[in-house]
């Protein structure tokens, strides 16, 4: 039963086009979540591989060898006074043979330097900077700490952003690997451990390694450690939790395992040094640096005939905090998505291209289709979805069947990267964050999608136009802290 | 079938699917759950005898030991795996009456069938465990695996391999290095320097060598074990073998050796015709000698349009006492150009930062 | 016998110290965190204080200073747990004012003669 609400010429024409789109609408969201499910099954298959090994991974040989390959973690600020003491104590404090941590000033304008040199006791010392790697913002002083047994070292330069900040802890950095953590990450003592096991297994091949960062909202945090996981009370960060789970997790694990892992998170990361500075480090004129860096990797490895593998660890090891207010995520959104155009717009000669491998035949292919156009197809179909129903081309009967199977679908791909969860690691030991997580698998689909999609698109509009960058403003609510002690530091 | 219908049918499919993994999930954590409680439940009461073993004086120790052998299957499953986990974190007696236990219990024994048997995960874990056992008599049949088609494998092997501390493995070690199913570096070089001094002959063998990386690898073990006697041969890598990374493990393991004959080699391999790394490497190694006589040409590295090679060689500086000291003051003085100087000036100030480590004089118990 | 607090976020050494010491006539009381072991210095009567260097948060090193400046504690004797790789830790550990350190891997027995000697030269 079709009437048309508003006759219009041309009607008959109009309603095929309609009818057209929104099987092709369907067929997209059908092919997306499917290419989801691959991931997560690739996924729970690797997982199922390393569970069984890992009472022979090895780790206390790694964490008691002399020879296990020392590394420098590098870790920028911008106005961090708030939670850089307690940060720089945990990153010390993890369970390694060997590393040294650098922590990159850019330019703060609150007391971030000051409260360091406090804590440990530093002091400005004249410095040589290599310039191995050229950062813009030009150093204006080194720090380190008396004594000289705390393997640390704090250098402040004139505001220039994350990835500039990062290209002089490149610099700076006097061992063979890297690791660049968020100044607001909070890491499992073995983190170090298990991002690195890749680099001693396959040292000739492995250039870089990503590790998985989970949401730390709702969890108990303990002297710079996450004590308790907790799926988080508010429900956006409840929905970001899973969303984590299923992207991050299984999705990067799913990746690796093809052999087309495009992103590692700036949050936690680990880095051949050599590779990274063959390639002239971060490009500060991007706003993803963290997965441009990835994929310029793959394209000079590949360039020059390597034999090489930038691989993910499926361990969860990192945490950061994940925006709690519709504003701030959605410039968060916003941010990533017109990283993602960047770095699809700079390496679009490598988008099909057979000379790249995997990367450029599979991996950039998905990313164009599946994670770039996504909240395009996603806004036109919540447009002419209703305007299909107001011209009379759809009717309410194929109208909610098409909803159920298309978000329906969406979430038992959430459900299967929960069971990959619980299989594996099962982190989340109550049940009320069980039901809290379907919850959020739920609620996922009602709003928060359409949401994200809208400030997505406008992401992808910033890039194609070209507008400034800004460092993410992204206020903190700070964790729950709980220090056993009234007068925590 | 209409679309209506095709819809239908996938909304059919789906809501099952929902539905077989949601109980799948709430299965999987009852499971997990309800076995977690049982084994805690089997171990607890024989948690205090097992501290008790590790604790035990000479006299009581034999019995905690018959009442642990002879614990039921199911108390001794659940307790297992509590027991392996202090295989890891005690040594002396604790230690040898652990692996008494497992000896007792059959684990040795039953790990060295699983060995033979079909399976990666059950051989890997068989290995390990008797690599943890430190049992002798499965050096023999751990050598084969050291060239098994799966990389875990090889891995754990070669580890255990080296707890066990027989020098008959090191020919097989040296040789997982090469070949299409390889073990990693940094795993033989761990294996081998826990192997012992008896080892150290059959490592040399392979400073001789045809493959690059077994000669490397030969001399960043004799230079981590301390093995003095070989500095003179591991100097003569560094003047005449081919290979660049070989070069480079034996400025660094001459470095840690301290021998005298090290001191030449090391000046030379400093110049400016020798590869980057090799330069900042010997450049650090002096340093670690420690020879005062050597600041000047150390002196000269400052001003080297290699970055690393002159931050290397400055902190080198500081670290060779009074005379390192009085040669950076002379190039901050700008003998060698402000580049040098600036270096120089760098290496001074945190040297006087870091002065405040002095430990209490004439401890005996720390090594330097 | 004496009141030995032991602070170790490792809870198979936490008992294990706590067996061997509680066998050998002594009082324990155990802390999982650097924080909690201040604390439990603070609110109790503690003649000895065993530490991980290597805790989450407060490290060893930090409490042993700590105790160190502190007027009430400035004598008590601290002995550090270390791991074998992080021997470096060691030579802090003198500076920050530690009397003596066990190498990770222990043995019980090397720990309560330790534990003894230091117990025994300070009741010199």
């Amino acid at each position: 039963m079709r009437g048309a609400l508003f006759p219009v010429p041309g009607h008959e024409v109009l309603i095929q086009v309609i009818h057209v789109t929104d099987a092709a609408i369907l067929g997209y969201f059908l092919a997306i979540n499917t290419a989801y499910l691959v991931l997560v099954l690739i996924a729970a298959g690797d997982f199922a591989r390393h569970l069984r090994r890992a009472p022979f991974a090895g780790y206390d040989d790694i964490a008691a060898s002399p020879f296990t390959l020392p590394v420098s973690v590098i870790v920028p600020a911008h106005n961090e006074e708030a939670g850089i003491v307690s940060a720089v104590e945990a990153m010390l404090l993890l369970r390694y043979p060997s590393f040294e941590v650098i922590v990159v000033d850019d330019g703060s304008t609150d007391a971030t330097l000051e409260r360091l040199t406090e804590a440990f006791d530093l002091t400005e010392v004249p410095y040589v900077v290599p310039g191995e790697v050229t950062a813009r913002g030009e150093v204006e002083s080194v720090h380190l700490p008396r004594g000289g047994a705390v393997p640390l070292l704090v250098a402040r330069k004139r505001n220039g952003g994350k990835a500039d900040a990062l290209n002089l802890g490149i610099d700076l950095a006097r061992y063979p690997l890297l690791c660049m953590v968020d100044a607001d990450s909070i890491l499992d003592p073995q983190a170090l451990l298990a991002i690195a096991k890749p680099f001693a297994d396959d040292p000739l091949h492995v250039v870089a390694a990503g590790g998985v960062v989970g949401v730390a909202n709702g969890c108990t945090v303990l002297a710079g450690r996450i004590a308790q996981v907790r799926m988080p009370q508010r429900l956006l960060a409840r929905i970001q939790t899973v969303e984590y789970l299923r992207a991050f997790l299984l999705g990067r694990t799913g990746w690796s395992r093809v052999g087309g892992l495009l992103v590692i998170a700036g949050a936690f990361g680990l880095f051949r040094r050599d590779a990274v500075v063959a390639i002239g480090g971060m490009d500060p004129d991007c706003l993803g640096e963290d997965a441009e860096l990835v994929v310029r990797l793959h394209r000079h490895q590949r360039e020059h005939h390597r034999d090489y593998r930038i691989v993910f660890v499926g361990e969860p090891i990192s945490w950061s905090e994940a925006p709690e207010t519709p504003l701030i995520l959605g410039r968060q959104r916003r941010r990533w998505h017109r990283g993602l155009t960047e770095i699809l717009l700079k390496h679009r000669r490598l988008i099909g291209n057979r000379r790249y491998g995997r990367v450029g035949m599979l991996a950039l292919p998905f990313y164009v289709l599946f994670e770039l156009l996504a909240p395009v197809v996603e806004l036109s179909g919540l447009v002419l979805v209703p305007l299909g129903l107001l011209l009379g081309a759809v009717d309410l009967t194929f109208l909610w069947r098409f909803l159920l199977v298309a978000y329906g679908y969406a979430m038992v791909v959430s459900l299967a990267a929960l069971v990959a969860e619980e299989y594996a690691f099962h982190r989340y030991p109550r049940w009320r964050d069980l039901g809290g997580a379907l919850v959020g698998a739920l609620a996922e689909n009602i709003g928060y999608r359409q949401f994200t999609a809208w400030w997505r698109v406008r992401g992808m509009w910033d890039a194609l136009r070209g507008a400034p960058q800004v460092w993410g403003a992204m206020s903190r609510r700070g964790f729950t802290v709980d220090t056993g002690d009234e007068d925590a530091r | 079938m209409s679309s209506l219908g095709l819809l239908d049918v996938a909304a059919g499919v789906l809501a099952v699917a929902g539905a077989v993994l949601l109980a799948v999930l709430v299965g999987l954590r009852v499971r997990r759950q309800v076995r977690q409680v049982r084994a805690e439940r089997a171990a607890e009461p024989h948690r205090a005898r097992l501290l008790a073993l590790l604790c035990a004086e000479d006299d009581e120790r034999a019995g905690i030991l018959d009442t642990l052998a002879e614990l039921d299957d199911h108390s001794w499953t659940a307790l297992e795996p509590v027991a392996q986990v202090f295989l890891g974190k005690v040594t002396g007696q604790a230690s040898s009456s652990l692996v008494e236990l497992f000896e007792r219990r059959g684990l040795a024994e039953r790990a060295m069938s699983d060995l033979g048997r079909e399976g990666r995960i059950r051989r890997a874990r068989a290995a390990e465990t008797l690599g943890q056992l430190r049992h002798q008599a499965a050096v023999g049949a751990l050598l084969p695996l050291l060239r098994d088609a799966d990389p875990d494998l090889r891995v754990v092997a070669a580890r255990a391999l080296g707890r066990m501390g027989d020098a008959s493995a090191v020919p097989a070690l040296l040789g997982a290095l090469h070949g299409r199913f390889a073990v990693p570096p940094s795993v033989v070089v761990l294996a081998l320097t826990a192997l012992g001094p008896d080892s150290q002959p059959l490592v040399a063998e392979g400073l001789d060598a045809s493959q690059p990386l077994v000669r490397a690898v030969a001399v960043e073990v004799l230079g981590a074990v301390g093995a003095t006697a070989w500095a003179p041969r591991i100097a003569l890598a560094l003047t005449t073998d081919p290979h660049p990374e070989v070069q480079i493990r034996a400025a660094r393991a001459l470095g840690s050796l301290g021998a005298p004959q090290a001191l030449e080699p090391l000046l030379d391999a400093l110049g400016p015709d020798r590869p980057e790394s090799l330069r900042a490497v010997a450049a650090g190694s002096l340093g670690r000698l420690g020879d005062p006589g050597v600041a000047g040409r150390l002196g000269e590295l400052l001003g080297d349009p290699v970055p690393r090679v002159a931050a290397t060689a400055a902190r080198s500086m500081a670290r060779l006492g009074q005379g390192g000291e009085w040669e950076l003051r002379r190039v901050l003085g700008g003998i060698h150009g402000d580049r040098a100087a600036r270096q120089a000036g760098a290496a001074l100030a945190q040297a006087a930062i870091s002065k405040g480590r002095a430990r209490p004089a004439g401890d005996p118990t720390v090594e330097t | 016998m004496a009141a030995v607090l032991v602070a170790d976020d490792d809870i198979d050494i936490r008992n294990l110290v706590s067996y061997k010491l509680t066998h050998a006539g002594h009082d324990v009381i155990a802390a999982e965190n650097g924080l909690a072991a201040l604390k439990s210095v603070r609110e109790h009567h503690v003649d000895l204080v065993l530490l991980d260097v290597r805790m989450p948060g407060m490290s060893g090193l930090d409490v042993c200073r700590e105790l160190r400046a502190d007027a009430a504690t400035r004598a008590l004797p601290v002995i550090l747990l270390t791991a074998r790789s992080q021997e470096a830790d060691v030579e802090t550990g003198f500076a920050a004012g530690a009397d003596d350190y066990i190498v990770k891997p222990f043995s019980p027995r090397e720990l309560i003669s330790r534990v003894e000697a230091v117990l025994a030269r300070l009741a010199r």
